[in-house]
């Protein structure tokens, strides 16, 4: 993995009219794991999202990627990108369209064709390569334009709502692709969808109101340096009083020294032994006769960054 | 300032066996490590590669023109303008001679031309062409050049484009797409011509030679040639009114309001003060009067104020281009 910067922003300012959509936002991330990028609606996650691709010039502040200025030429086959709702066009086929942005890329025919070929096949898409965008599903045409942003093997892909909209079946291939390739490419993934991002790395940046939030660094320091071990149990039910009188009897056990329904209706434990909680979780919920679904070390992203 | 670890702290353990299949297809196809991260497929040469990509934008414009309905209504309206100014305008000029001409002639010879122009052309059918294509060529360059940006900005497929093309690149490719999509239109009137002035004489030449300078290939030749210099203000014009435009719609009536004023104000300062050079260079359109009674190389020097005119729409164009979000 290439430990160099990979985004740097200082005091990165975006205005719409009056709206500071990026307020000063500092952020210095260097490459490995996927970056998570979250957020509330207008937090700004697509405008610095925007940025970052050049698709929009920021109003003040500074912003590299891989030490490049956005829309630099440097950047061209080193960086892709799927963009939220951009479309192909619709009347050209897909072939046609990804082997153009090949041959951008500074491609011959020849190895735009394969390369056209090499990306379909990764999202297991080979055959569309003569259809119409049109004439895709949602969720192939998300995958199509997760095809393209590999296009050249960049070394950063930034991904904006990669899975909005998209059935399970197309959710599960796009995840086990960023998964498996996150060894060989830096992702960056900016989506509402917590539990999605949970599934695929712990290192996140959490954007409010233009900035990035302390709450960022709660989420990533969580696991990582915290002495407190947690648990997060799912309880079958879904009655909060159950859960909150679960909560409080697990509060007794020895191997816990506090435990907490949470607004989701999960119960968060703090222990110093996690193996040795799970234990004891799992012996009283048997010999109370209660169900449970779920049980994990840690707490869940969107408990780390809402419920404190 | 944030600056996460580097590496996950813990692992999900959930086995994703049914993608096993998909990434080892990935590293068989030359992606197994940093060293596929750059492409060994760059041949990236300045100016060669500049105009490489240019080209390729070009085509793609040709090709997205072509597949769209905006380029099969213009298409479709050309053939219908077309056909008509040959069967109504074109065709019953070569019967100037034999008394046949009809009121088309009249309104060619009252309006547009000398009898004296039109007797230097090698046929009288090339004169109506030269008047015909004048006025029809801009109308449908216009209409089919002015959706070079704003659909695809609304759409998003320019973000795609963005990551591998600068805005300059995208406006020079797009604008040489349309300047080739109008080639095609002025070959094609020229063309048909050619194939009347055949038909109806069964000879090319009818009153002159093939070649020298008055021969039918450099008149006519260059007459095309200075026709389609005429049409690029109208394609860059488009090209600045599309990067405005927020969306198509907006784009071709923005197109349509700028064409007919600017053609009513050419036609109002040439009837005015006549064909001046002052006239000439202040709107694009306005060297139509004086190209009228130009034949062959004669047209070529009005015709350039056009390749000026196209530079300063295609520069405001740029800046447009450079500031605006896509």
């Amino acid at each position: 993995m290439v430990n160099t910067s990979l985004l740097s922003c200082k005091a990165l300012v975006r205005r719409y009219g009056r709206t500071r959509a990026l307020d000063g936002v500092d952020l210095e991330l260097a490459g490995g794991a996927p970056i998570a990028l979250v957020g509330p609606n207008g937090a700004g996650k697509t405008t610095l999202f925007s940025v970052l691709c050049g698709f929009v010039r920021p109003t003040s502040g500074e912003v590299r990627v891989l030490g490049h200025r956005p829309g630099s030429s440097a950047l061209r086959g080193q960086l892709g990108a799927l963009p939220q709702d951009a479309l192909l066009a619709p009347r050209r086929t897909v072939g046609a369209q990804l082997e153009d942005f090949a041959r951008l890329q500074g491609m011959t025919r020849a190895v735009a064709r394969s390369e056209r070929e090499r990306v379909l096949d990764v999202v297991d898409l080979a055959g569309v390569a003569r259809q119409l965008p049109d004439s895709l599903s949602h969720g192939m045409g998300k995958r199509v334009a997760f095809a393209q942003s590999l296009i050249g093997s960049p070394r950063l892909v930034l991904l904006d709502e990669p899975t909005a909209g998209v059935d399970p079946p197309n959710v599960r291939v796009i995840h086990g692709l960023i998964r498996e390739m996150a060894g060989q490419i830096d992702f960056m993934i900016s989506s509402h969808n917590l539990d999605e991002l949970e599934r695929l790395t712990d290192r996140v940046v959490y954007l409010d109101s233009g900035r990035v939030s302390a709450r960022g660094a709660i989420a990533n320091d969580d696991s990582a340096s915290s002495q407190i071990g947690r648990l997060t149990i799912t309880l079958e039910t879904i009655q909060a009083s159950a859960a909150e009188q679960a909560a409080f009897a697990l509060t007794q056990l020895e191997s816990i020294s506090a435990c907490r329904a949470t607004p989701r209706g999960d119960l968060v434990a703090e222990v110093v032994n996690e193996d040795l909680a799970a234990r004891d979780v799992i012996e009283w919920c048997a010999a109370h006769n209660v169900s449970w679904r779920r049980l994990a070390r840690g707490r869940s992203l969107e408990a780390r960054l809402y419920d404190d | 300032m944030i600056t996460p670890s580097g590496s996950s702290s813990h692992h999900h353990g959930e086995q994703i066996t049914e993608f096993t299949d998909l990434v080892g297809r990935y590293r068989a196809l030359g992606n197994s490590g940093d060293s596929t991260r750059f492409s060994p497929h760059r041949h990236e040469s300045g100016s060669g590669f500049l105009m490489m990509r240019i080209l390729v934008l070009a085509r793609a414009e040709v090709q997205r023109f072509v597949g769209s309905r905006r380029g099969l209504v213009s298409l479709l309206a050309f053939c219908l303008l077309w056909y008509a100014a040959l069967t109504w305008f074109v065709l019953p000029a070569g019967r100037l001679a034999s008394g046949g001409a009809g009121a088309g002639i009249d309104v060619l010879l009252d309006e547009y031309l000398s009898l004296g122009n039109l007797l230097r052309w090698p046929a009288q059918e090339y004169a109506a062409w030269w008047v015909a294509a004048l006025y029809l060529l801009p109308f449908v360059s216009v209409v089919a050049s002015a959706d070079q940006i704003a659909s695809d900005r609304a759409r998003g497929t320019l973000r795609y484009l963005i990551l591998r093309a600068s805005r300059l690149e995208i406006l020079a490719g797009r604008f040489l797409g349309q300047a080739l999509i109008m080639a095609v239109a002025t070959l094609v009137t020229m063309l048909s011509t050619l194939a009347l002035v055949w038909y109806q004489h069964q000879s090319l030449v009818p009153n002159t030679r093939w070649a020298g300078e008055d021969g039918v290939v450099p008149i006519v030749g260059l007459a095309a040639l200075a026709l389609w210099m005429t049409l690029l203000p109208w394609i860059s014009l488009m090209a600045l009114v599309s990067a405005l435009a927020r969306t198509p719609s907006q784009a071709t009536r923005y197109a349509l309001i700028i064409w007919i004023v600017l053609s009513i104000a050419a036609a109002w300062l040439s009837s005015r003060w006549g064909s001046n050079v002052v006239l000439d260079h202040l709107l694009p359109g306005s060297p139509v009067r004086t190209l009228l009674s130009r034949i062959g190389s004669e047209a070529m020097v009005p015709a350039s104020i056009g390749l000026l005119h196209a530079a300063v729409f295609l520069v405001a164009a740029a800046l447009v281009m450079c500031r605006r979000d896509l």
